[in-house]
């Protein structure tokens, strides 16, 4: 046997799939195994991550896939089909695997072998690892391995992953296994099923022969089929399958019914009792209802009041912590970002390479960039609530009021995670189960105020909501503005929940069940490691997409940028800097001056001739900004915003914003004649934008009105390429992206065009 | 005294004999994977919706809802 396998050691990559119910540690169990691992993005069709790692064992190549955590092999979407293709080697993208090994939890067998039931049916070598050890000790759980081992007929391998104990028998015994055959000492369902799973195999290959296909389908999956009514399999479109078929399914079933075997409910009662014989006597159970750390903890942590309380604190410690880390280190990167480009254009020809470099290149790298902070904080935060098997219990307490939004618990930290971005809040619905209700999480997720549309309100109220205040000074007219629109994006996220719920992703009664791990000191390792993957899965799955984005809305601001309007412009202001000069002249020749005063003098010229160049500069930009598709764009759309109140200008902003909202108040700044580096807490931003005037009249573009309907558009609409983009990567199409942009575009045009057309009715023309 | 009555209804520290679950039959197979089956025995620990219960050696949280009906035998009362 043993020759056998070394002489496939130097042939090939021998593959091993991680099998196991969540919260079993596997993930940790792959970490510590793999030498070298790599996520490559999705299983093709479906929102499952493909993990797979490689470690070299006495000179053989492994390759570890990791498959996401599950209870049982009885698919139920193409996302849980996908698990159990990877297992038959049916999935064309990953190799069959040679061995499965599943990662049991020792303190919960009982429900653990339930997996193994099914997965000992798959006719794959396995080998049961039984981790948690400490933890079923401590619980005085007593186990019989040599017993189990034996009546499992596979390797049984204690082991603590978190700890690295039993590793290295697990890497002795891996290479053992390959080829070998697992035969317990019975197997789950009774000679009586497994006739009936034959008699539907032949009918299959009697089928497929006739039919000339020779396509065949394993025995598991017409297991399934059998056993699975209504379920997915049924609907999987898998060779063979046909109404004909079907109906000898239902015949099988009801033979089986007559028998004393009615399905579905014979598997669970079939399987849990052979567990129970698997276990008799291998397993002694010494404090069945022990008051454990854990029970003592959940009487306080999931109390009604106190509970909601903590949970209340510590939403509040992670939101100052991202406000605390985070910004800093945004405005970190935009500064690196911003003295970059700085250093570009000093150093390179002005042309439409340098301009490409600094405000297409840098500026995308740096929309990517600016991300990170965000993510990588509250990523942190959410793999240590979740490792601690805190994020449980949030998801109980928080079910109450998700529930009559339509959603469940789960939903609750991935929308607040967007108030302070989307794109990591988008990201964390991964721990939702539910297809649909992780659908109506991600549509909704972007109407929460996001700390990118800061700058946008920030700017806007300061300059046309009247600062007036009441009570003492604590009641504001321009808080209120900012908090009205902080309400108005979460009232349209609720209703938008509840109708996606209604309409759209209708679905069964929503469901709500949930294990409620043990709570365990979390490993810093992991927390840390996750935190990084998470910010690669970002940076690697939608930078490059962010980039394109940002490279075309600056080409499309940039070009055709015909030369002439340059000079044309700077020949404009020929005069004026001829007059400075000719005072410089005039400066040098004059004798009655004092040295000091002279110099006083040349100061004043020098500053007010800077001051001359920076308006040339500004004036140039925004006569070529004129002269854009952009601008083209602007005008073309003119009449669609018209109503809304905006004049061309700002509907070529909001046109630019598209890679990121913020971009809006840099746009604006540009297009009235300011130059660019204007911010939102610029005075002569909001100078401008107070005195701008429709061409050709005296009447002002902004007032209240058309600023409330810019802020209204903005807390609606989906301007943020990110988002966007982290969408189609989390959902694996491209049609969710495009239909948030299109929902949410249209939102952000009736709520602006109702705020524009009313305020115009209450302030007056 | 009846002797089954809806798990929602057991008070919190109360123990009952599971009698049947039915309903939807993903969520009824889905709690199945759980361990809440047939025959097995279950301690409610918080009431109400979502509930807690406590069943060989784990811990379950779930909300009552109409696709689900699950009949218990109460064992005992603290």
């Amino acid at each position: 046997m043993s020759s056998v396998v070394e002489t496939r050691a130097e042939s090939r990559t021998i593959t091993i799939a991680l099998l196991g119910n969540p919260n079993t540690g596997k993930s940790t169990l792959f970490n510590a195994l793999a030498d070298v691992r790599q996520h490559v993005g999705n299983y093709p069709g479906v929102t499952v991550e493909k993990k797979i790692g490689h470690v070299l064992l006495d000179g053989q190549r492994f390759a570890l896939v990791d498959l996401p955590g599950t209870y049982s092999l009885a698919p139920r979407s193409p996302d849980e089909m996908v698990t159990v293709d990877v297992l038959l080697g049916r999935q064309t993208d990953v190799t069959a695997p040679d061995v499965i090994l599943c990662v049991v939890d020792a303190s919960k067998l009982e429900r653990n072998l339930y997996l193994v039931s099914q997965a000992i049916e798959l006719g794959v070598p396995t080998v049961v690892v039984l981790n948690k050890m400490d933890v079923a000790a401590e619980h005085g759980i007593e186990l019989d391995i040599a017993l189990l081992q034996k009546r499992l007929g596979v390797p049984v391998i204690p082991l603590q992953a978190d700890r690295r104990i039993g590793l290295e028998s697990l890497k002795q015994e891996l290479p053992q296994v390959v080829g070998q055959t697992s035969t317990p000492s019975e197997l789950p369902f009774p000679d009586a099923f497994r006739q009936e799973v034959l008699r539907l195999q032949n009918d299959l290959q009697d089928a497929s022969s006739q039919a000339g296909s020779g396509a065949t389908l394993p025995r598991y999956l017409v297991e399934r089929l059998l056993l699975d009514q209504g379920g997915y399999v049924e609907q999987a479109d898998l060779p063979g399958v046909t109404s004909e078929l079907l109906e000898r399914v239902s015949e099988a079933r009801a033979r089986l019914a007559d028998a004393g075997f009615p399905v579905p409910a014979v598997e669970a009662k079939t399987r849990y009792q052979w567990v129970a014989r698997m276990l008799d006597g291998a397993v002694v159970n010494r404090s069945e209802d022990r008051i454990t750390l854990t029970d003592r903890l959940d009487q306080w942590l999931m109390h009604r009041v106190w509970g909601t309380a903590l949970f209340i604190a510590v939403m509040v410690v992670v939101f100052q912590s991202i406000f605390m880390w985070a910004i800093p280190l945004m405005d970190l990167i935009e500064e690196v970002i911003a003295w970059l480009s700085e250093s570009i254009s000093a150093v390179m020809a002005e042309g439409a390479l340098r301009s490409l470099l600094a405000d297409g290149v840098l500026a995308g790298v740096g929309s990517v960039l600016v991300f990170l902070p965000q993510i990588l904080i509250l990523f942190f935060f959410i793999a240590l609530l979740e490792e601690c098997g805190y994020m449980a219990r949030a998801a109980y307490l928080m079910d109450r009021l998700m529930y009559r939004v339509g959603l469940s618990g789960k939903s609750f930290i991935p929308l607040l995670s967007s108030f302070a971005c989307a794109v990591p809040g988008i990201m964390a619905t991964r721990v939702i189960e539910d297809r649909r209700d992780r659908l109506v999480t991600i549509l909704v997720a972007p109407l929460m105020t996001c700390s990118a549309r800061l700058p946008v309100y920030t700017l806007l109220i300061a300059a046309f909501i009247p600062d007036q205040r009441w009570l003492g000074g604590w009641l504001g007219l321009q808080g209120i503005t900012m908090l009205a629109m902080y309400l108005l994006g979460m009232a349209t996220a609720v209703l938008a929940a509840w109708l996606f719920k209604r309409t759209l992703l209708r679905g069964q009664t929503p469901s709500f069940i949930m294990e409620l791990p043990h709570y365990r000191l979390p490993s810093l390792q992991t927390v840390v490691r996750r935190m990084l993957e998470n910010g690669w899965a970002f940076v690697s799955g939608a930078g490059t997409l962010i980039l394109v984005v940002a490279i075309l809305v600056w080409a499309a601001a940039y070009f055709p940028h015909p030369p002439e309007i340059g000079s044309q412009v700077r020949a404009g202001y020929t005069e004026q800097l001829a007059a400075l000069e000719q005072r410089e002249r005039g400066l040098q020749d004059r004798d009655d001056l004092s040295e000091d005063q002279r110099q006083a003098a040349l100061d004043q010229l020098l500053e007010e001739r800077g001051e001359l160049r920076a308006e040339i500069s500004s004036a140039v930009a925004a006569a070529y900004m004129e002269q854009s598709f952009l601008a083209r764009a602007g005008h073309f759309i003119e009449p669609v915003v018209r109503p809304l109140g905006w004049d061309w200008r700002i509907g070529c902003a909001v046109i630019a914003s598209f890679p990121a909202r913020e971009v809006v108040v840099g746009t604006l700044g540009v297009i009235y004649h300011l130059g660019e580096g204007e911010d939102e807490t610029s005075e002569s931003l909001r100078e401008t934008l107070r005195s701008a005037t429709w061409p050709g009249t005296g009447r002002k573009v902004f007032n209240v009105p058309v600023a409330l309907s810019l802020m209204v558009f903005f807390a609606l609409c989906a301007q943020c390429a990110p988002t966007l983009v982290i969408i189609r990567r989390e959902t694996n199409s491209w049609a969710w992206p495009i239909f948030t942009f299109v929902y949410m575009t249209l939102l952000a045009y009736i709520g602006a065009l109702i705020t524009y057309q009313t305020g115009m009715l209450l302030v007056g023309s | 005294m009846k002797a089954f009555l809806p798990l929602f209804r057991l008070a919190a520290g109360q123990i009952g004999e599971i009698e049947s679950i039915s309903g939807d039959p993903s969520q009824v197979h889905r709690l199945h994977e759980l361990g809440l089956y047939q025959g097995i025995k279950v301690t409610m620990i918080r009431s109400g919706s979502p509930c807690v219960i406590r069943l060989a050696g784990h811990k379950l949280c779930f909300r009552q809802n109409d696709g689900l009906d699950i009949q218990v035998r109460p064992l005992a009362g603290i």
